[in-house]
């Protein structure tokens, strides 16, 4: 059997991470669980401008892929705000986090690889529960198109395995 | 090894950029004009700078378990970035972002504190404004401060001293939360147990909920501020000072 075809491409690269999954498993079963998952898909699906696609899930996390960096963070901010209500309502635990970097992938079958999808990994990694935060690449490709959303910058990041130190942002609705 | 030293002259507001992967970071802030560097390795390996505004930077690509002492003037905006190296941050500084992998994070005193670690604990005596802390498996403690935020999974969190609004969160692990005066207490955990300590006298509105334990309020209920606690599973109380 062959290898998949290889394509290179450019996006933003958004993955999201239930906080807790695991816990709330034990605690409440497979089944609520699921229901977890399925809640975080469906709110992810319907949020989704056309152009992007979920490209795969990550047991409680998923990778989904934009073609612009602006509707990928206005999309994360709208998830953020339907996970909290969500939240609030039902009582259950729907505690994302997201990190978001843009650059270069490449398409592996259906899959989406490379350095800069290892680099987007990481940056969730450093997320609190209820928050989107975005690298430095991605800040360079929404400029100021987005005058809506307030940008922190967070310290000098050293990640690892990944070579150089990122600036890293965390995007917040403007409320002023 | 030979320790090396260096001075830096910073024109104006003093800004402090540290980044390492290894090895202990100790920042000193101090009655002092300028940025002192101390390092048990050459530092000409290291990238040090100052630029025109009086940002410095340094950015050391040394592994191993050395380490950097810089002492820098009052006041001093810090950020630091390792991945295993333990960082301690003492005297009055500024503006204060850290953030590190696997290292222990100590702050003695700061104007703002962002500070974050995966597996290493976070404690922080006082900070004057907002101290946000967020660790996975590690502590997050905070002595005194007007405002906070602590997220954890695993670890505990303690906010003993908060004069304003606090925002907890864990997955698992245990939060005290002291108040020292009428400010809004969110508290969201699946199993860990939540204790918030209110000041005496004062009557807070206790919304507590949780799915499988019967939460204990220990003082007069009034409107002075809000406590809302929600927990799957873990035990909740709201207890006088």
């Amino acid at each position: 059997m062959g290898a998949p075809p290889t394509e290179s491409t450019e996006g933003t690269v958004v993955f999201t991470d239930i906080v807790g999954f695991t816990e709330y498993t034990a605690l409440r079963g497979d089944t609520e669980a699921i229901a977890l998952l399925a809640m975080q898909e469906r709110f992810v699906l319907e949020a989704l401008p056309p152009r992007a696609r979920i490209v795969k899930e990550l047991g409680d996390g998923l990778l989904i892929w934009f073609e612009d960096a602006c509707e990928a963070l206005q999309t994360a901010l709208v998830l953020q705000q339907t996970f909290e209500r969500a939240s609030a309502e039902t009582e259950v635990p729907l505690w994302v986090r997201m990190g978001i970097h843009s650059g270069r992938q490449t398409r592996w079958g259906n899959d989406l690889v490379g350095h800069d999808v290892n680099v987007a990994a990481r940056v969730v990694d450093v997320a609190s529960p209820g928050e989107v935060l975005v690298s430095e690449a991605t800040m360079h490709q929404i400029q100021d198109r987005l005058p809506d959303i307030v940008f922190e910058e967070l310290g000098p990041v050293v990640m690892k395995g990944i070579p150089d130190a990122m600036r890293l942002y965390r995007a917040l609705p403007d409320l002023s | 090894m030979s320790r090396d030293s260096r001075i830096l002259s910073i024109p104006g507001h003093a800004e402090l950029h540290v980044r390492t992967r290894s090895g202990r970071v100790s920042i000193v802030a101090e009655e002092r004009s300028d940025v002192s560097v101390e390092s048990d390795a050459p530092l000409r390996d290291d990238k040090v700078e100052v630029d025109p505004r009086g940002r410095a930077s340094i950015t050391s690509s040394r592994g191993g378990s050395g380490w950097l002492e810089i002492r820098c003037p009052a006041g001093t905006d810090v950020g630091v970035g390792t991945v295993s190296g333990n960082v301690e941050l003492a005297g009055p500084l500024g503006a204060v972002k850290v953030i590190t992998v696997s290292g222990h994070i100590e702050v003695e005193r700061a104007e703002t504190l962002d500070a974050r670690s995966v597996a290493g604990s976070i404690e922080v005596s006082s900070c004057v404004g907002r101290c946000q802390l967020q660790t996975k498996s590690g502590r997050a403690i905070c002595g005194t401060a007007a405002e906070a935020q602590a997220s954890t999974l695993s670890g505990m969190i303690r906010l003993a001293q908060i004069a304003g609004n606090v925002s907890a969160q864990s997955v698992s692990g245990k939060i005290d939360i002291g108040m020292r005066s009428a400010g809004d207490v969110k508290v969201q955990t699946m199993s860990g147990a939540v204790t918030v300590a209110v000041p005496h006298g004062m009557k807070p509105a206790a919304h507590l909920r949780s799915m499988t334990t019967r939460p204990r309020v220990d003082v007069e209920e009034g409107n002075d501020f809000q406590i809302r606690v929600q927990s799957l599973s873990g035990k909740i109380e709201v207890v006088p000072s």
